[in-house]
């Protein structure tokens, strides 16, 4: 058969499997999805064809011959491109030098032969479709403008084979629509795609057939024709979940953190926060929706005081600017930040120390700066049982926890033994399975009825839908509209996350 | 899950690759040995057991390892911060000359006075030396390891000048007058170097395992070593963390130059380490920045600085074979460290039966 042919493909970590026994068969001149949850193995899937992860078992067959992947390299030989999620590319390099590196074309004195090169990329360009400007620098390009380089990169390596590895996950519903169209050329042009994603929109959208992963293991492939949202959702996670719901009903008490004018600097690859305003009350979440680098990080570290900021940020009437980061965190602020592994936990720490840093000094764990090792024990494991955490042992690493465990193991520290009345959450549940994120869900809900003020920060559309009371919405570092939630619409919030309403607007003010 | 205590199993895993470590480097050293033409049990008979038996030997070993256990504890200090702190050399001379100057300087004064100010003064000289490349990092993001380097050089050189120019003693060797009786640390048996330095030392080294397994100080340097980011974001002050830290471990190196100055010579001579501070970075990687392990490796090392003399004088085997053996024993105890960090920080895992529902 055209195209490849994976058969009995097995991959393990650590005893655990993270894939299972693998048949899969993509046909030449389609487009391929694979749809699965955080962790179902889409990603171990996508590194054993690009030859970055060797499987234990199985063999694969391009074209009806047999491949062995050792390395990248290999992979690249066979025509196999895969266009990551994260991009690789240098900042300070133009379009066509990102482009060509690493294959470049050269005169007879070893200099690069830069006509060969631009000759080369506008075919290219061309032929697929690809609207870039060449000389631009890669650094000052937009999110979708990068991703094309990368697809650009591809294509000038003659792969015929391309996996895009969660593709829009970065990008504006309108620059979403520029690659699907840009996707479905590639295939007009005879090439093969796989299409890794967890949204089943866009897989609907372009997908001839779509295969479905969980923990590792082949549901089933269906063709296009015979699928539908709901079944393509039971299939990813086993069991009917509803991912919609509307948010507690809580009376917002009185207004808790007054931000005005809130700034921090640019910095070359980030235009920083651009006079944000906004209000929160007691019993209250408000939702920052926004596409991912729209400012989200540097509004999380400005409120903990771990960059340079200026304006104002009041928490129950104190100027919270000026303070130093733990002088802040003394105020009763609680913290799930973005990513546990590099800012919420210390993995090579034990699971107990993890559940009570920060807390350290509470009074607690001892008297007089030393700890008492009992009353940690008896205290991480309290915390331990009320969240749920399973672990081997409290001694074991905070590595050795799966995803889920771990952020319980921050939500355990930051809810159940951090005295807040302020709750900062960033993508709190990022990575996690339908089972973990519902815990999180209902987590944040409790504090919610204690009338704690809940600032939840997301890229993800539907968690905001589903948690906030108000949604404010970040675009280029600056919050352009808070709406309520029950007045909000989707589509009202992507054309604000796309700053299409904003110019709209900005427009009519010039005007009048 | 099957209760096991995990923290026992890490001890005995780090004392394993430390014990093996050492004799993979008896080994190869002993090959090393074989291909010159000696007999390495004798070799290793007059490095490692000679020393020992007598009381003179085994005096001699103990005031070796003294300065080794104040470098050692001091490169602990900060590498458990996640400093390099590579200036030990430095803040132990600082400390040994404002020892040395305090000590001869001041009369009249009750002796436990006198020690208190020159452990003090020495303690704050080597604080403040460490304090410039930690302010430096906290403040412009410069990196410790070229600060404290620059540092070495600067501080040896300075107090050299300052030695032959202003506390010379005149018409001797470059060093300083004796310090007066009332600055000196109790020797045990003059004229050997072993003095109550070395009580201070072992009680330093258990203080900070205390400091580091009981008290809040000690949590957050754990935290903060490992995961500055984390730790930053649970709400720990790290800048202040990363300058107490390096300012700590340079008041305890400079403890170590004290010791020389007031208890092994009793004066302060240009020159005189043969680079104690170097030796305490790497005393610190083998003791896996344990500061109990500190002290058992400081002995050891110890041990071999004074059983290669011996060596040396018994046999044919050049001194320099001694400093291979100690840089083979760094080089296994690194290639061990990396292998039980691949591991999850366990030796011998258990083969994990793959279950069906693995999550």
């Amino acid at each position: 058969m055209q195209g490849i042919v994976m058969r009995g493909i097995s991959k393990e970590f650590d005893g655990k499997w993270a894939l299972r026994d693998i048949d899969l068969s993509v046909e030449k001149g389609t487009i391929h999805a694979i749809i699965g949850e955080n962790g179902a193995g889409k990603s171990t899937l996508m590194n054993i064809l690009s030859g970055a992860l060797i499987p234990n078992t199985g063999t694969i067959q391009l074209d009806g011959k047999p491949i062995t992947l050792r390395n990248p390299q290999d992979a690249s030989n066979c025509g196999i491109g895969i266009v990551y999620q994260h991009f690789m590319l240098i900042p300070m390099l133009k379009v066509w030098q990102n482009a060509i590196l690493g294959i470049e074309p050269v005169r007879k004195n070893r200099s690069i032969d830069k006509q060969a090169a631009m000759r080369m990329l506008k075919k290219a360009c061309d032929d697929y479709g690809i609207a870039l400007n060449l000389e631009q620098v890669v650094g000052t390009l937009t999110v979708g403008e990068q991703q094309r380089v990368e697809i650009l990169k591809v294509m000038i390596r003659n792969a015929s084979f391309i996996i895009f590895d969660e593709p829009t996950s970065v990008l504006t519903p309108q620059e979403i629509e520029t690659l699907l169209a840009n996707i479905k050329t590639l295939k007009q042009m005879g090439k093969t795609i796989l299409f890794i994603s967890h949204k089943l929109e866009e897989v609907l959208e372009i997908a001839d057939r779509i295969t479905v992963l969980r923990q590792g293991n082949l549901i089933g492939t269906l063709e296009r024709e015979e699928a539908d949202t709901e079944t393509l959702v039971s299939m990813m996670v086993g069991r009917e979940v509803n991912t919609g719901g509307l948010p507690m009903k809580v009376a917002p008490g009185d207004a808790l953190l007054t931000v005005t004018d809130l700034c921090t600097e640019r910095t070359r690859y980030s235009g920083g926060l651009d006079h944000v305003c906004f209000t929160l009350h007691e019993g209250e979440v408000l939702g920052v929706a926004g596409v991912d680098g729209n400012g989200q990080s540097e509004l999380v570290e400005a409120l903990l005081g771990l960059c340079k900021a200026t304006g104002s940020v009041k928490k129950s009437g104190d100027e919270m600017i000026g303070l130093s980061g733990a002088g802040i965190r003394a105020k009763g602020i609680a913290v799930i930040p973005p990513d546990r592994q590099a800012q919420g936990l210390v993995l090579g720490n034990p699971i107990l120390n993890n559940l009570i840093m920060g807390c350290e000094n509470s009074g607690r764990l001892g008297r007089h700066g030393s700890l008492r090792k009992k009353s940690m024990i008896r205290t991480s494991l309290d915390l331990a049982r009320e969240y749920d955490v399973r672990m081997p042992a409290l001694e074991a690493h905070a590595s050795e926890l799966s995803g889920g465990n771990q952020q319980k193991v921050i939500l355990a520290r930051e809810f159940g033994l951090r005295e807040s009345d302020l709750i900062i959450a960033m993508n709190p549940t990022r990575g996690l399975d339908i089972g973990a994120i519902e815990f999180v869900y209902e987590q944040i809900e409790k504090q919610k009825a204690q009338k704690k003020a809940i600032l939840l920060i997301s890229t993800e559309l539907s968690e905001i839908l589903r948690l906030s009371d108000r949604i404010a919405v970040l675009y280029k570092g600056r919050v352009i509209r808070i709406v309520d939630r029950e007045t909000a619409s989707v589509e009202q919030l992507g054309m604000l996350m796309a700053g299409v309403l904003a110019r709209e607007e900005n427009g009519d003010e010039k005007t009048e | 899950m099957k209760k096991q205590n995990k923290n026992a199993i890490r001890t005995r895993d780090s004392i394993l690759i430390v014990a093996a470590s050492f004799l993979l480097a008896l080994l190869v050293g002993g090959l090393i040995l074989l291909l010159q033409g000696e007999n390495p049990l004798v070799a290793y008979r007059y490095l490692l057991i000679d020393p020992l038996v007598s009381k003179n030997g085994l005096l001699k070993v103990l005031g070796k390892a003294t300065p080794l256990i104040f470098t050692g504890l001091a490169a602990t200090l900060a590498f458990r911060c996640n400093v390099f702190n590579i200036g030990l050399e430095g803040q132990l001379y600082a400390g040994a000359l404002t020892a040395a100057v305090l000590g001869y300087t001041l009369q009249g004064l009750p002796a436990w006075l006198h020690l208190s100010i020159c452990f003090a003064g020495a303690m704050i000289t080597g604080a403040l030396c460490a304090l410039i490349p930690a302010w430096l990092k906290v403040k412009f993001g410069v990196h410790e390891v070229i600060t404290t380097i620059m540092m070495n050089y600067i501080i040896s050189n300075m107090i050299s000048m300052l030695v032959i120019n202003y506390f010379r003693n005149p018409g001797e060797t470059a060093r300083t007058p004796y310090v007066l009786d009332t600055a000196r640390l109790t020797q045990f048996k003059a004229p050997e170097q072993v003095n109550t330095g070395l009580i201070i030392g072992v009680v330093l080294c258990f203080a900070a395992y205390w400091v580091f397994s009981r008290t809040v100080f000690g949590f957050r340097v754990n935290s903060a070593g490992k995961n500055l980011v984390a730790a930053r974001y649970s709400g720990i002050n790290a800048d202040r963390l990363i300058i107490v830290t390096m300012m700590l471990s340079g008041a305890i190196a400079a403890l170590g130059g004290l010791e020389r100055s007031l208890g092994a010579f009793g004066y302060m001579e240009v020159n005189f380490s043969p680079g104690f501070g170097y030796d305490g970075l790497a005393i610190c990687i083998i003791a896996r920045m344990n500061p109990l392990g500190v002290l058992v490796v400081a002995l050891l090392m110890g041990l071999m600085s004074y059983g290669g003399l011996n060596l040396n004088i018994m046999t044919a085997v050049p001194i320099e074979w001694v400093r291979v053996l100690t840089g083979l024993i760094f080089a296994f105890v690194v290639i061990g460290n990396t292998l039980l960090e691949r591991r999850g920080g366990v030796l011998f895992r258990k083969k994990v039966l793959l279950k069906e529902d693995a999550v």
